[in-house]
């Protein structure tokens, strides 16, 4: 993977030459020259609305750029192309929707895109299983190829999405495999199984672009990093020999990461302190969970580590109610959950946002506005009071620097990061005593997470208790006081103040340490 | 918006992609035309206009016949039936579930009315309260098997209409109800106040009523949040099975009310009528999702769809085209509303 002198010599698996794109006369991608080296794994960064997602998809033949050229494996491409001809190219994408097919097998979903093994119309099932083993060897997923693509951990399914896009009969045809964020949805300690596939790939000549928020995985992974700012391409350099710090300041431009900080510190103010109410279970028992107890204090970040599978999230749809308990019981301050449903829960002064930002935690086809106020919308004599919920989201848009400042935009327009600040803006228009969240900075960027992080640290200032499960264990050392790191649905270490490090969430979420890889895979499974 | 796609089974995981994708090629054509917003603001009036359009040239081309008071008083009438029961339709579709049993609840309302007044002799506001009550009780069973024991809405309407259909023969022995009716039941429609026939007026009181619900009370925006996500509007603490029950349920009334205006025009009770104004109605549904609040099953879209529609229609019986040509009109309208939809948004009306 270290391309030092031959890359001169070969052709780049992909390069674009001054690529540009605009959108109602404003530049979303100008001017960008990136070019990536066969077997290289090229990181591309920048905040949300930098560019990245434009750049991919100008590449995946979605938009057609405006100006500029894209060559792939030193073939020209033409200006408008269809997304289905990309493959043809040599390039193919995972996006962060991996597109699986959920209700087909493992074996079914690879023969879709790459094509059956065929005796004249007939499937020849033998040869097709064959060779999906081979692609699951190559990924280290240990499943049948008849296995339902829904009874695989999130980890198989992103690592099924990349062997899709490779073709294992004879020398490889791809040039470039672009991965858009695929460890967002990926719990932490699963990331090197991903990691270790991406380097095999690049081991076979493939040049690779990794597009991620998450700093620590590009440091481990790539060679080279690519960092985009509002449309331009900042600087390309070699992973070696540069800091975070570095690549911070470079995506943030100067002072970003301080300005948004102090935006949301100043807005926010000493504000109303919230009803001070501590969350506890008493063995919770139900899906995966077995026989926890916990305390959420006021005042409180509470931070859940552990693998996918662990029961992080059906902890978190316990203490609200979404989820039916077998057996014990949850209160908030002094009161018993007694019909323990969502409806009570928040009525208690609970607030819940779930992992699943499109599906569960918002309204992607209604406006901001009604997701603001979704909760309890304003109403005067029966009937909603339009003003007033005109001006109580707007007012929310500003507080929470939501982008677009627009009420009536579709939540489905806005970016992963402005998304989620809608959200917790609906949500902490209540004043909630206690606030769980499911991986509230997925798929954000660094700015839109310093001003979540920020939020967070504020309520709990205020009173409020708060619970956060996060898979980057960088972000719950960042910002928790106490950390519980689950196993099995069990908690099996819990540290404090400065006992909460990265290396020692590791350490408890595997139990012992070494070999827990597969184990990782496996007990997903059951 | 509620979309069909939500009762499937079908894994959703990559239809956002799809339609961002699509989006981002509309974008991209963009570029030519004017500002996306100036185009959904200009579309939102497409079908008003398109109606506009449409009695204009009918008034130029049947100057006599079609720009009457007469003319305009009967297409209206007329459609008082659908008008009601896409209303109906739209009370589902909010939620995200279809109920194809509402043209066979209008069909069982509409015997039962003249059945009880032929055969018990109750008076007609006793008849009207059972027969709208019927159909809203059959509206609240197909909610609590859709949303209590999660059966697919489809197939459970499905069942529904074909056992009312079998409740309509047995009801009335197959023949259609005429005799020993009140005259009050004909007069229900009849009358007319300030000129304005009853089935005009009481379509515009129950669509403001529908109206007043969908969009402006919190109940409304709790029924759209399900339609949305059922689990993202049980997460915020809203109560998305009752929601789904009193929708259908709320259908089911509306059914039973086409059904009695439908009796109370034609001063009979027919076995054969109901089945044949479901498909209209869901098409003036959608054909309503265009206009006005363009990706949403909206009230007035709906109204002004049905409309649209019949006066195209009764254009086109004056100029005495062949019977085909009316099927055709009807196909065509929706077709062409919800692909220039399409486009014109960049996302799908689904």
């Amino acid at each position: 993977m270290t391309e030092t002198a031959e890359t001169g010599t070969t052709v780049p698996a992909l390069s674009t030459r001054g690529l540009t794109k605009t959108f109602s006369g404003r530049a979303v991608l100008d001017d960008v020259d990136l070019d990536v080296q066969r077997g290289e794994i090229h990181a591309l960064l920048g905040q949300n609305g930098s560019g990245k997602s434009t750049l991919i998809k100008c590449l995946a033949g979605v938009y057609r750029p405006d100006g500029g050229e894209i060559t792939v494996g030193g073939r020209r491409l033409p200006r408008a192309f269809p997304p289905t001809a990309a493959r043809r190219f040599g390039l193919a994408f995972v996006h962060q929707d991996l597109g699986l097919a959920l209700d087909m097998t493992i074996s079914d979903n690879l023969g879709v895109v790459r094509g059956f093994h065929r005796s004249g119309p007939f499937i020849k099932r033998r040869d097709q299983h064959a060779e999906t083993r081979r692609v699951l060897d190559f990924l280290g997923v240990r499943a049948s190829p008849h296995t339902l693509v829904r009874d695989l951990p999130v980890t198989a399914r992103t690592l099924l999405a990349i062997g899709r896009a490779i073709d294992f009969s004879g020398g490889t045809d791809l040039n470039c495999l672009v991965l858009d964020e695929p460890t967002a949805a990926l719990p932490d300690n699963d990331a090197h199984l991903l990691f270790d596939a991406v380097r095999q790939l690049a081991g076979r000549g493939v040049g690779v672009i990794y597009v991620s928020h998450r700093l620590e995985e590009i440091e481990r992974l790539a060679d080279r990093v690519t960092v985009l700012r509002d449309g331009r391409l900042i600087s390309t350099r070699e992973m070696a020999g540069t800091t975070r710090r570095d690549l911070v300041d470079e995506i943030l431009g100067g002072g970003g990461l301080r300005a948004a900080g102090t935006r949301v510190t100043s807005t926010v103010g000493p504000r109303e302190s919230t009803p001070r109410k501590a969350l506890r279970g008493k063995g919770l028992t139900g899906v995966r969970i077995q026989d926890v107890s916990l305390a959420v204090e006021p005042g409180e970040i509470l931070g859940i580590a552990g693998l996918a599978g662990s029961g992080r999230s059906e902890l978190c749809r316990l203490l609200f109610g979404a989820q039916r308990l077998a057996s014990g019981e949850v209160s908030i301050g002094d009161a018993t959950l007694q019909r323990h449903r969502p409806a009570e829960s928040i009525r208690r002064g609970l607030a819940y946002i779930p992992e699943d930002r499109r599906g569960q935690a918002c309204l992607m086809r209604m406006t901001v506005r009604e997701n603001l106020t979704l909760l309890r919308p304003p109403v005067r004599r029966g009937l909603i009071d339009k003003k007033r919920e005109r001006r109580l989201s707007t007012e929310a848009i500003t507080r929470f620097d939501v982008r677009p400042h627009d009420a009536e935009a579709l939540v489905s327009a806005l970016s992963g990061g402005n998304q989620q600040k809608v959200i917790l803006a609906k949500w902490f228009a209540h004043r909630p005593s206690v606030i769980i969240l499911d991986e509230p900075v997925q798929g954000v960027d660094v700015g839109a997470k310093a001003q979540v992080f920020a939020q967070l640290r504020q309520a709990a200032s205020s009173g409020a208790a708060v619970m956060v499960v996060d898979s980057d264990f960088d972000n719950l050392v960042e910002l928790c006081d106490r950390v519980l790191v689950l196993r099995h649905g069990a908690v099996a270490a819990e540290m404090a103040g400065d006992a909460v490090t990265a290396a020692a969430i590791t350490r408890a979420t595997f139990g012992i340490s070494e070999e827990a890889d597969h184990v990782a895979l496996n007990e997903q499974r059951t | 918006m509620a979309t069909p796609s939500d009762t499937s089974s079908i894994d959703t995981a990559d239809a956002p992609r799809e339609i961002r994708s699509r989006k981002g090629s509309a974008a991209a054509r963009g570029a030519r035309r004017p500002s996306r917003d100036a185009v959904s603001q200009w579309s939102r009036f497409a079908l008003p206009a398109l109606l506009v359009v449409i009695m204009a040239v009918f008034s130029v081309v049947e100057p006599d016949t079609f720009p009457t008071l007469d003319n305009a008083t009967t297409i209206l009438t007329t459609q008082a039936v659908l008008a009601v029961l896409a209303l109906a339709a739209l009370s589902t579709l909010v939620v995200g579930q279809f109920d194809l049993s509402l043209g066979a609840q209008l069909g069982l309302a509409q015997v039962i009315l003249p059945g009880v007044l032929s055969r018990y002799q109750v008076n007609l506001g006793v008849g009207i309260l059972i027969a709208v009550g019927v159909t809203t009780l059959i509206g609240t069973i197909s909610g609590l098997l859709v949303a209590r024991v999660r059966l697919n809405s489809f197939i459970v309407t499905l069942g529904i209409a074909t056992v009312l259909q079998a409740v309509v023969l047995w009801f009335t022995g197959s023949q259609v109800i005429f005799e020993g009716l009140p005259e009050s039941l004909v007069e229900f429609s009849t009358a007319a106040v300030l000129g304005i026939p009853m089935p005009v007026i009481y379509v515009a009181v129950i669509a403001i009523l529908v109206w007043l619900l969908l969009e402006r009370t919190p109940f409304g925006r709790f029924m759209e949040a399900v339609g949305g996500s059922r689990d993202a509007a049980r997460l915020s603490g809203i109560n998305s099975d009752g929601i789904t029950v009193i929708a259908f349920a709320l259908g089911g009334m509306l059914a039973g009310i086409a059904g009695v205006l439908q009796a109370s025009q034609v001063g009979s009770g027919n076995p054969a009528v109901g089945p044949e104004f479901l498909l209209p109605a869901f098409a003036a549904v959608f054909l309503g999702a265009t206009s006005f609040r363009v990706g949403r099953f909206n009230v007035w879209g709906t109204l002004v769809a049905v409309v649209t529609v019949a006066v195209g229609v009764s254009g086109l019986n004056l100029l005495g085209v062949p019977q085909w040509v009316n099927p055709l009109f009807n196909g065509v309208a929706l077709l062409v509303a919800i692909i220039a939809t399409r486009y014109l948004r960049g996302t799908a009306m689904n």
